[in-house]
């Protein structure tokens, strides 16, 4: 059976039912992983006999009727979440062979409610980029086209879903690290709203900016997906309180929904053929009954330098503790502490990273600290008071996820701006600490997934999701080769 | 303009080090990278109409208790170098 293209409720209902046991359901994706994976390098590390172990247990479970909604279904997660005793690499050398002693917090939620991890996926080093071409462990490629990137940093996770790998991975989104990957691989990503997923053993890059969150094959699973992962275990002080689940959020209706086009969203740099996918996905809504609105965000042409200005100041403190002391590569060269430090940092972090450290450094040092991360910080709250302008208008904002569909391995390596500058759509959202979901639109002239984006107002996951599946539901989806075999 | 005076810096600053060949590389990136940068001083902003706000509360900090917690052996188990329940470093006083 191709348990590969079963949603999670039916995947629950096989599993209830006894028509599949949880090893069966574990063997099948295991086996996929061996057959598939050497073509799309989606995981750095796969858990064979742990997962077989956890399914077993799963079984056990079920048998005696004491069932969550995971219990027995087999996910992956970004190699940036911590997993108690399997190795958490952030696709980083410097991380190569590190064990966490303790679980994430979304994690320990999974493993609670008896998910069976199936491994750990590719993503750009320490989800610094938007290829997964940084990454440490060798790129991972587009399963519908291997010569094209999977995006990133979450892009291990994206392939491995449209590949039919996992059901789900739970990628971690910075700056649009969920829904630029979930758009370039066909898929649907959802980066929750700053505070509503606990980052508690999410390895920090930009600790303002990070949010866990579920790319799945549909809406629908990621809903499922973000309730199972939404816990409170009082370690991330940044926590929204009183988080309820999503529960049913589908039965509501959407006409009457407001839907907001910002201009500048579909202006000079998107390809012209992703625009008139999204804009028809926007015809698309108003066939439904949805308003569409004309709406404004003036400061998205700062928003880049913001962005990259604020996570890159973080990400210099943040990294400042791989110092080759407790954990992590330590190199063999050098006499001194200082010099074995800097010998350290030098053999352990790719080129992206330093290149980030250094930007980072760089607006924090004393002269250019005002100029640069100050202003930043005050963008920040320009663009969420803009947000905010936006929605006294209108329910939900519709973007292009991505200004082009997947680009060619290796086409934008050497000019790490013009990689930047590919990340306009989606950094906003981090910025104003809002929800947004990717899901397909369309497809453009070479057969690539275009994605398009629906931004909601904090907290409200459930419009965001229940428009993106009355779209999906009504749009053909179009699998990748792997997929359907 | 990022020079090899500023990588320099920089790199002491970031405890990072790069062969001279990289470092002209770095440079020029960099260039590339703060020009893109230089944007946010377009932008006309009045600091006094957007006071910086920071996530989470600090009244909601977790109290200063005692909790159980991981055995040193496992908390120290991916210490590259170990004496025990110590770390070992090289000198740090030369």
């Amino acid at each position: 059976m191709n348990f590969h293209l079963k949603s999670f409720q039916e995947l629950r209902y096989l599993l209830d039912n006894h028509d599949v046991t949880a090893e069966e359901l574990t063997e099948h994706f295991l086996d996929r992983i061996e057959r598939i994976d050497p073509d799309i390098r989606s995981f750095v590390t796969v858990c064979r006999a742990d997962a077989l172990a956890q399914a077993k247990a799963a079984q056990e479970r079920i048998d005696k009727g004491d069932i969550a909604p995971m219990t027995g279904i087999p996910v992956a997660l970004k190699d940036n979440i911590c997993t108690r005793g399997v190795r958490t690499t952030c696709s980083s050398k410097m991380l190569e062979n590190f064990l966490p002693p303790y679980d994430a917090t979304v994690t320990a939620a999974l493993k609670r409610q008896g998910a069976v991890l199936l491994g750990k996926n590719n993503m750009d080093e320490f989800a610094m980029g938007a290829s997964t071409v940084t990454s440490y462990f060798g790129v991972t490629k587009n399963p519908y086209d291997i010569t094209r990137v999977p995006g990133g940093s979450s892009g291990g996770s994206a392939a491995a879903v449209s590949a039919g790998l996992c059901p789900a991975s739970l990628g971690s989104d910075t700056g649009g690290s969920i829904r630029q990957p979930a758009a370039f691989c066909g898929v649907t990503g959802l980066k929750p709203t700053y505070g509503r997923v606990s980052r508690y053993g999410l390895v920090a890059f930009a600790s303002s900016l990070d949010q866990i969150g579920p790319i799945a094959k549909s809406a629908r699973d990621c809903a499922y997906l973000l309730d199972a992962i939404t816990y409170d275990d009082g370690m991330d002080m940044t926590l929204a309180k009183d988080l309820k689940p999503l529960g049913d959020i589908f039965s509501g209706d959407i006409k009457g929904t407001r839907i907001g086009l910002p201009a500048e969203f579909f202006g000079e740099g998107v390809d012209p053929e992703v625009k008139e996918i999204v804009m028809k996905a926007a015809l698309k809504y108003k066939e439904m009954g949805c308003e569409i609105v004309d709406v404004t965000l003036p400061s998205l042409k700062y928003a880049i330098a913001a962005y990259y200005l604020i996570a890159s100041a973080e990400a210099s403190s943040n990294l400042a503790r791989y110092d080759g002391v407790k954990y992590g590569h330590r190199s063999e060269r050098g006499d001194t502490f200082e010099e074995v430090l800097i010998h350290t940092r030098d053999e352990g972090f790719g080129d992206e990273v330093k290149r980030r450290i250094l930007l980072g450094t760089y607006a924090l040092s004393s002269g250019y600290f005002d100029a640069y991360y100050k202003k930043a910080t005050l963008l920040r709250e320009k663009i969420k008071k803009e947000y905010s302008d936006i929605f006294a208008k209108c329910d939900v904002i519709l973007t292009p996820t991505t200004p082009a569909a997947a680009f060619k391995i290796g086409e934008k390596t050497d000019d790490p701006t013009q990689m930047y500058l590919a990340d306009v759509c989606t950094v906003t959202v981090n910025i104003a600490g809002l929800p947004a979901v990717s899901t397909p639109c369309g497809y453009d002239k070479d057969g690539l997934p275009v994605g398009m984006s629906l931004v909601g107002k904090a907290f409200d996951e459930a419009t965001i999701l229940r428009l993106a599946d009355r779209f999906e539901k009504r749009s053909e989806r179009i699998l990748n080769d792997y997929m359907l075999n | 303009m990022v020079d090899i005076k500023l990588i320099d810096y920089l790199c002491k600053l970031a405890k990072l080090s790069f062969d001279p060949a990289e470092k002209q590389k770095m440079a020029a990136q960099m260039e590339s990278i703060v020009a893109l940068m230089d944007t946010v001083k377009e932008a006309e902003i009045d600091e006094k109409d957007f006071p910086p706000a920071f996530p989470g509360d600090p009244k909601d900090l977790r109290a200063d208790e005692l909790k159980p917690s991981l055995p040193p052996d496992e908390a120290l188990a991916n210490v590259p170098d170990r004496k025990y329940h110590f770390i070992a470093v090289k000198k740090i006083m030369e």
